[in-house]
C-alpha cells in the first residue's frame, strides 16, 4: 500500500519534468537491441504454461555510471543531495565523490540507484524498466551455440555465471562478460536489475501471510509446484527481487531500460 | 417510545442471551475458542547476547531469572579457504562458517535483529529450530543486502538447536555455510564443565573433485545427488587439527555442543580415543550413557560429555569413515598432561585406530 500511494507523487513529478534530453533519448533508443515476440516458462507459476512477451527493445548493457552521470547533469532533481526522499535513501549514490562526480570507471554499472531514479532515467530516454517477465524472457535466452531446449545445461551455466559475480569493488564495464543470442550483454554475471514489477509479489500479497509468496520461494513446500527446481539462479535473482524496497538501492543492484517496438 | 422500550427490551434480552452463549461456549469475538494466554516467567531486565565464533562457545548463563536477550546476526558472503589451496564464497552467520554460537535460557524472551550486509548477493532469513512460530522466524527475518529486520520470540524449549537460512534456493544457501546453533539453556542450567567446544559438521558441493585447487564454486548436480567433495568440521578441512587443535587437560570434563548443518549427510559422530560419558542425544532433554558413536541428523544436534583420563590425541571424525580420511571430516582435541597408566599403558606413539 506504501508502496502504491507513494508513487503517486512520483508520477506528478515526473509529468512536471519537461521531456529534457529528447535527444540522448534517441541516441540509447537507437542502440537498443530488438527483442521478438516469445515466450518462456517462469519460475513461479500457478499453472505450468509459458507466459508470452510481446514484442519490445531493450538496452544491450546495463546504464552505466557514466549514462547516469549525464542524466543527474541534466536532471537537478535526481542529484544525491536534492532527490526526494520518498524516492531514494541515504544509500542514494553514496559512492559517488559528490552530485556531480561519479568517480573511476564511468563505464561499469551504475549501482546504489532507487526504483524510482531507475524510472525516471528510463523515461527521460523515452522508455521505462522493463517487466520481470521481459527482462526474464531475455535472460533465459541462451548465448550463441548452446541449445535453448537444454534447459539443465543452460541453468548450469546460469548458476556458474551467477557464482562468478565479482563484488562490489570489482565491478566489470559493461559489455565485458556473456553476450546472448539477441546480442544482449551481462544479465547473468554481474548485478542483480531493477524490474518494473519488482514488488509485485508484495503488491498481491494482501493475503499472503501464510502462502503465496512464502510457499513460492520459502522453505517447506518451496519448491514444489515450481517447474523446473534446477533453475537455482532464477531462485536467487526472484528471492533477491521479493526482499528489494523501491527507495533502497544496492551496491549490486543496477538496471537497464526498456522501449517500445 | 414504545417501540424504542420493546427494541430497549428486546436488545438487552438478546445481549443477556448472547453473553449466556458466549460464557458457554468459551468463544471470543471472532468465533475462535479462546486460549488461555499461556503463563511464562516474568522478564527481568535486558541484556545482549554474547556471540561466538567456532570453536568458542560463550560463558555459561548464571541466571536464575528470564531475561530479554537481544541478539544481532549479520549475513556475509565470504571468499575464504576451505582447504589447501582451495577456497570457496561461503554465506555465513556472523562471518564464519558454522554461524556465531548463540546462547540463552529456557523462558528468556529473544529480541533477533538479522542483518544482510550491504555487499550482499543473495537476500537471506534465519530459521531458527528454537522458534516456536511459522517458519522458526524465517518470514519475519527475510532482508535483501543492506537490510535489517527484528523479531522477537520466547525460548519455551530447552535444548540445543540449529539455525540456517531458509530463502530458496534453501539447499544452496545451508551448502554454502548458512548454518550455526542456538542453545536453550534449561532454567536449572547444565552440569558444571571444565571446557566446552562448538564443532558444526558441514559438507560442501564445488564444481573441481576433493582437493582441485582454485575457487570452486558450488555444484547443483552433486548436492542433488547427495555426493559432496568435502565433508568438514567448522567450515574447512583441518579448521581443528595442528594448531587450531582444541586443548584439554588430564582430569577435565570436556561438553562439546555439536551440530549438523548438512545440507544432506546425517553424521556418525565419534571421537576416536574416547567414550562419552554423557550424551543428549538430538540435542533434547534424555541422557544416554556410555556411548560410542551418536548420530547427528542433518539440522540437528547432540551434546556429548566426557571426562579426558589420560593425555594423547583424542580424534573427532564422522564415523562414516571415508567422509573423515578422504573429505575432511576430522578434528583434533589435545589433551595434555602426565600420563595415566592405571588407565592406559602402551606406546601411543605408534598410533592407528
Amino acid at each position: 500500500m506504501l508502496r502504491l500511494a507513494s508513487s503517486l507523487p512520483l508520477v506528478l513529478l515526473l509529468a512536471s519534468t519537461p521531456a529534457v534530453g529528447a535527444q540522448e533519448g534517441d541516441s540509447r533508443q537507437a542502440a537498443a537491441v530488438a527483442v521478438p515476440a516469445g515466450s518462456y516458462r517462469p519460475l513461479l507459476v500457478t499453472g505450468d504454461g509459458a507466459v508470452s512477451v510481446e514484442p519490445f527493445r531493450l538496452d544491450a548493457m546495463a546504464v552505466t555510471r557514466g549514462d547516469f552521470l549525464a542524466f543527474v547533469a541534466a536532471h537537478p532533481e535526481w542529484r544525491r543531495n536534492t532527490a526526494p526522499e520518498l524516492f531514494v535513501d541515504e544509500g542514494y549514490l553514496a559512492g559517488w565523490p559528490s552530485d556531480l562526480d561519479a568517480g573511476e570507471g564511468l563505464d561499469r554499472p551504475v549501482t546504489e540507484v532507487s526504483w524510482f531514479a531507475a524510472r525516471a532515467f528510463c523515461a527521460a530516454h523515452g522508455g521505462r524498466l522493463p517487466t520481470t517477465d521481459e527482462w526474464e524472457y531475455a535472460a533465459s535466452l541462451p548465448e550463441p551455440g548452446w541449445d535453448p531446449a537444454d534447459r539443465p545445461a543452460l541453468h548450469a551455466r546460469f548458476l556458474a555465471l551467477h557464482q562468478q559475480r565479482p563484488g562490489p569493488d570489482a565491478l566489470p564495464a559493461v559489455g565485458r562478460t556473456v553476450r546472448n543470442q539477441l546480442g544482449v550483454w551481462d544479465l547473468h554475471g554481474v548485478i542483480h536489475e531493477w524490474t518494473a514489477d519488482f514488488n509485485n509479489q508484495m503488491l498481491t500479497g494482501a493475503g499472503r501471510d501464510d502462502r503465496g509468496l512464502d510457499r513460492e520461494l520459502f522453505c517447506a513446500a518451496g519448491s514444489v509446484g515450481v517447474p523446473d527446481p534446477s533453475d537455482y539462479a532464477g531462485f536467487l535473482r526472484s528471492a533477491h527481487r521479493a526482499s528489494l524496497d523501491g527507495s533502497r538501492g544496492g551496491l549490486l543492484l543496477g538496471f537497464r531500460c526498456a522501449y517500445p517496438t | 417510545m414504545k417501540n424504542t422500550t420493546f427494541f430497549g427490551i428486546t436488545g438487552a434480552a438478546l445481549a443477556i442471551v448472547l453473553f449466556a452463549l458466549l460464557g458457554l461456549t468459551r468463544t471470543t469475538s471472532t468465533g475462535l475458542p479462546s486460549i488461555p494466554v499461556p503463563e511464562l516467567p516474568e522478564l527481568r531486565g535486558e541484556q545482549t547476547a554474547v556471540l561466538t565464533a567456532a570453536p568458542l562457545v560463550p560463558p555459561a548463563i548464571d541466571r536464575d531469572y528470564a531475561t530479554r536477550v537481544k541478539v544481532e546476526l549479520e549475513t556475509v558472503e565470504v571468499t575464504k579457504r576451505l582447504a589447501d589451496g582451495v577456497e570457496y564464497t561461503f554465506w555465513t552467520f556472523g562471518g564464519s562458517v558454522p554461524g556465531s554460537f548463540i546462547r540463552v535460557r529456557e523462558g528468556d524472551e529473544v529480541e533477533f535483529t538479522l542483518k544482510n550486509h550491504p555487499t550482499s548477493m543473495a537476500a537471506h532469513n534465519i530459521d531458527l529450530h528454537a522458534v516456536t512460530g511459522p517458519g522458526g522466524g524465517a518470514k519475519s527475518t527475510f532482508v535483501g543486502p543492506n537490510q535489517e529486520k527484528t523479531f522477537s520470540f520466547r525460548a519455551l524449549n530447552p535444548g540445543l538447536y540449529v539455525y540456517h537460512c531458509a530463502v530458496a534456493p534453501v539447499g544452496m544457501h545451508i551448502a554454502n555455510g548458512m548454518y550455526g546453533l542456538i542453545l536453550v539453556e534449561p532454567k536449572e542450567g547444565l552440569p558444571e564443565v571444565d571446557r566446552e567446544f562448538y564443532v558444526m559438521q558441514g559438507e560442501f558441493y564445488t564444481e573441481g573433485r576433493h582437493g582441485e585447487k582454485g575457487h570452486q564454486p558450488f555444484n547443483y548436480d552433486k548436492a542433488v545427488a547427495e555426493n559432496p567433495d568435502y565433508v568438514v568440521f567448522n567450515g574447512s578441512v583441518g579448521s581443528l587439527v595442528g594448531d587450531n587443535a582444541l586443548q584439554a587437560h588430564v582430569g577435565e570434563r570436556i561438553r562439546l555442543f555439536v551440530g549438523n548443518g548438512g545440507p544432506n549427510l546425517v553424521s556418525s559422530f565419534h571421537v576416536i580415543g574416547e567414550i562419552f560419558d554423557n550424551v543428549y542425544p538430538e540435542g533434547g532433554t534424555t541422557v544416554n550413557h556410555n556411548v560410542q558413536t551418536t548420530v547427528i541428523p542433518a539440522g540437528g544436534a547432540a551434546v556429548t560429555e566426557f571426562r579426558a583420563d589420560v593425555p594423547g590425541e583424542l580424534i573427532m571424525v564422522d564415523h562414516a569413515i571415508f567422509r573423515a580420511f578422504d573429505k575432511g571430516a576430522l578434528g583434533m582435541i589435545d589433551v595434555m598432561g602426565p600420563e595415566m597408566p592405571v588407565i592406559f599403558d602402551g606406546d601411543a606413539a605408534a598410533g592407528g585406530h
